[in-house]
């Protein structure tokens, strides 16, 4: 993989067989060099040598990181503990990271990047506030977000002021400066609409960013129940700041570095470095090319934490594989938000919602 | 506290039996004595008029509570109790907390209050239900027509949950039944009661089932087991504090393995037939939970991952395992030849035992000898969702009314 300075090169067959040789081997090593993954693995009755496709290893739920501590490293290696928490601080995930596996999350994230952006940085204006990226204690979803787009920006800048507001100064100023050449915007789905869009609808304020790319993720569910459609979404945002080329992401601190971009078709891709399944909640079986699943994740980076193949407790379906008009091979595929929390019966537990 | 009309009129609650002038007058109701025969009269009554009622014959739950409160049960009731029985008083008014997720819970708990002796008070759930519906349309008729004198003792309303209310509905109560998971009990606890009022908690609990694996192997009428689990689980998702989570076989291996493979596989047939379908997030927390069995409490195989009978065989079971347990089809089993290997799980989580081909009486005579803090209640399968007078431990009567002593 190293070696691949492309990272969508590989068709189904190739892709196949690379994802189930490359997986197969993490899960023996994971199995090996951790012991409660071992122990699950186990009971699950997982044989890696009966394997013939990668959609038959075990998977494990990404809320478990949330449970457990898995680690694949030796005792009295270096390494460092990310924490995320999802949306609405509740308990946080443990991820740890080794030198080698953030090093190469790293690579991973910039040629997937390059392959959307290009390979220069552009200047950079996030649409979150200051304070996020400063309250290392909570090191959230946007934390991760800003910083790890950070590599492919340069003057960063911050449009929201701490309190939420407009830093139309900034903005202005950051648009004086870099309007005339491509640039890069970021910002959280719900934050670009209420912080962003809106604003500037309110005040009446156009801007001129028919230049930048807008790339923005976290997730449609806020702005669904606003019933804000993804079309409406981008002709709103043109309409206020010119913007043609809006770019959603799919991706998760448990599987960093592997991310699944949006093309200019509206779809989202594997690269080289990832996998994507879709599997009925009924039986967990895998769903057909159109078929709405829940989603479950694979990535041959995770190294130090057997976090390579997960299942999410997000929906979506696969639209195809190798022909997406784009022109990238792979398989790609639409995101759908949260899978639904129907309340069950029962007279102990009133569920809280855990969304 | 005083509780003048005009006060309690202006408050945000809104009545589905009684309204804020019966609320406000509801402390001056005298008691009855428990198991009054008016208050037989009106629950018999309430019994009639809705097996009467079309609507109630499609719904199983309000069914049952109309045949659990005819008159010839609360007569056996009544006998039961009265038996060696000083002279007893309701302690007054009764306020209930009941959640939404068994509709008919509401109407066992205000039966209880009403047949220890005591004025109801109570609050449903935020959630409305055509049970509830149902059940307050039939007992507000009866008690518009020939069952006035019982009106100014019943009040079942509903509110946002402000703190306020509670604490003013709770200052007029003698006794308050709380029903619902540790936290919301404790949110309502903070509310006071009178310093004599008694709560009669009813927070989480979680139960197991006991299976003789001869009798599964020697009986001819598996599928009518099989059907009385599943009313005991799926029925209510697996979701009802008395629904087991915890599978024990008594048996020899062998046996047991066979008879595993037998009842299982009469359970997964019933679920086809009745097309019992998991929602995805409850089959994502399902595997989370089997998971995090294998990795810290000893779990060494899971089966049927990700369908909605899951099992997960734990051959050493230790009291963690509850806090790893989730709703919606997952079984935890265990085996042995007694049920020295159930001892370590039958500790304060654990509320009903539920028997299939093993005495009731085994189970008990086990708890007392070993002297265990869990087991209120053991029940033959197909019983664990009956409501009983007596819930976790706690005689609802005895705990509702007062005995008065002395005299002859």
């Amino acid at each position: 993989m190293a070696g691949r300075e492309f990272p969508f090169s590989m068709r189904k067959e190739e892709k196949d067989r690379y994802l189930t040789s490359e997986l197969v081997k993490l899960t023996d090593y994971h199995r090996e060099h951790c012991p409660a993954y071992r122990k699950m693995t186990d009971a699950l009755g997982c044989d890696t040598r009966s394997v013939s496709h990668y959609s038959q290893l075990p998977y494990l739920p990404v809320s478990l990181f949330k449970q457990l501590r898995l680690s694949s490293l030796e005792g009295d290696e270096d390494f460092k503990t990310v924490t995320s928490s999802g949306t609405s601080g509740q308990q946080r995930s443990q991820i740890i990271l080794d030198a080698q596996t953030r090093t190469d999350q790293q690579v991973a994230l910039t040629r997937i990047g390059s392959d959307f952006l290009g390979k220069n940085r552009l200047p950079y204006l996030v649409i979150d506030c200051p304070a996020t990226i400063k309250k290392r204690d909570h090191y959230s979803a946007r934390t991760a977000g800003i910083l790890g787009f950070s590599i492919f920006g340069a003057h960063r800048t911050f449009a929201l002021k701490d309190d939420m507001s407009l830093d139309l100064e900034a903005v202005e100023d950051f648009l004086d400066k870099y309007k005339d050449k491509k640039f890069l915007i970021f910002g959280f789905t719900f934050m670009v609409w209420k912080y962003f869009c809106r604003e500037l609808e309110e005040r009446q304020i156009k801007l001129d960013c028919s230049k930048a790319v807008l790339l923005h993720g976290g997730g449609w569910k806020k702005l669904a129940d606003q019933a804000v459609s993804k079309e409406e979404f981008a002709r709103r945002l043109k309409n206020v700041c010119g913007v043609e080329r809006v770019m959603d992401y799919y991706g998760m601190t448990e599987q960093t570095g592997s991310i699944y971009f949006e093309c200019e078709c509206g779809h989202l891709h594997c690269s080289d470095y990832s996998g994507i399944i879709f599997r009925r909640p009924e039986d967990f079986s895998v769903c057909d090319i159109g078929e709405t699943g829940i989603i479950e994740v694979l990535s041959v980076l995770p190294k130090s934490y057997p976090g390579h193949i997960l299942l999410t407790e997000d929906q979506g379906r696969l639209l195809g594989v190798d022909d997406c008009p784009c022109g990238r091979p792979g398989p790609y595929f639409e995101v759908f938000g949260r899978i639904k929390n129907a309340e069950l019966r029962g007279c102990s537990d009133t569920y809280e919602d855990r969304s | 506290m005083k509780t003048d009309p005009e006060s309690i009129a202006s408050l945000p609650i809104s009545y589905m039996v009684g309204d804020a002038q019966i609320l406000s007058a509801i402390s001056e109701q005298k008691p009855l004595p428990p198991f009054a025969e008016r208050t037989i009269e009106l629950l018999a009554a309430l019994s009639g008029a809705l097996r009467k009622n079309k609507r109630a014959h499609a719904m199983p739950d309000v069914a049952a509570f109309a045949f659990w409160c005819r008159r010839a049960a609360l007569e056996n009731m009544k006998g039961k109790y009265c038996r060696g029985k000083g002279r007893r008083l309701g302690r007054g008014v009764c306020i209930h907390f009941t959640p939404s997720n068994i509709p008919d819970l509401f109407a066992f708990s205000m039966s209880a209050g009403l047949l220890s002796g005591c004025s109801v008070i109570l609050r449903l759930a935020r959630k409305t239900s055509v049970q509830e519906d149902l059940i307050c349309g039939e007992l507000k008729e009866l008690l518009d027509t020939e069952f006035s004198d019982f009106k100014p003792r019943i009040v079942l309303c509903r509110y946002g949950h402000e703190k306020e209310i509670t604490d003013l509905l709770c200052s007029m109560s003698d006794a308050r039944v709380l029903w619902g998971s540790d936290e919301s009990v404790n949110d309502i606890k903070r509310s006071l009661l009178p310093a004599r009022g008694v709560d009669l908690p009813f927070a989480a609990r979680a139960s197991a089932a006991v299976i003789s694996a001869k009798e599964v192997l020697g009986t001819d009428q598996l599928d009518l087991v099989a059907k009385a689990f599943y009313n005991d689980t799926y029925l209510n998702d697996q979701n009802a504090c008395s629904s087991p989570r915890i599978v024990y076989w008594m048996g020899s291996e062998e046996d047991t393995r066979k008879a595993r493979d037998l009842f299982w596989g009469q359970m997964e047939a019933l679920l086809k037939e009745r097309g019992y379908q998991v929602p995805a997030e409850t089959a994502v927390r399902k595997l989370e939970s089997a998971l995090i069995l294998a990795a810290a409490c000893g779990a060494q195989k899971i089966s049927g991952a990700g369908t909605s009978l899951v099992r997960v065989q734990i051959p050493k079971l230790s009291p963690q395992v509850w806090e790893h347990t989730a709703a919606g089809g997952l079984f935890i089993e265990s085996r042995g030849q007694d049920l020295a290997g159930l001892d370590s799980v039958l500790d304060k989580t654990c509320q009903t035992v539920c028997t299939v081909g093993v005495d009731e009486q085994l189970i008990a005579d086990f708890v007392l000898e070993h002297r265990l803090s869990g087991v209120d209640r053991i029940v033959p399968v197909g019983h664990t969702l009956d409501f009983a007078l007596t819930w976790d431990g706690i005689d609802m009567i005895d705990a509702m009314s007062r005995t008065i002593t002395g005299g002859r």
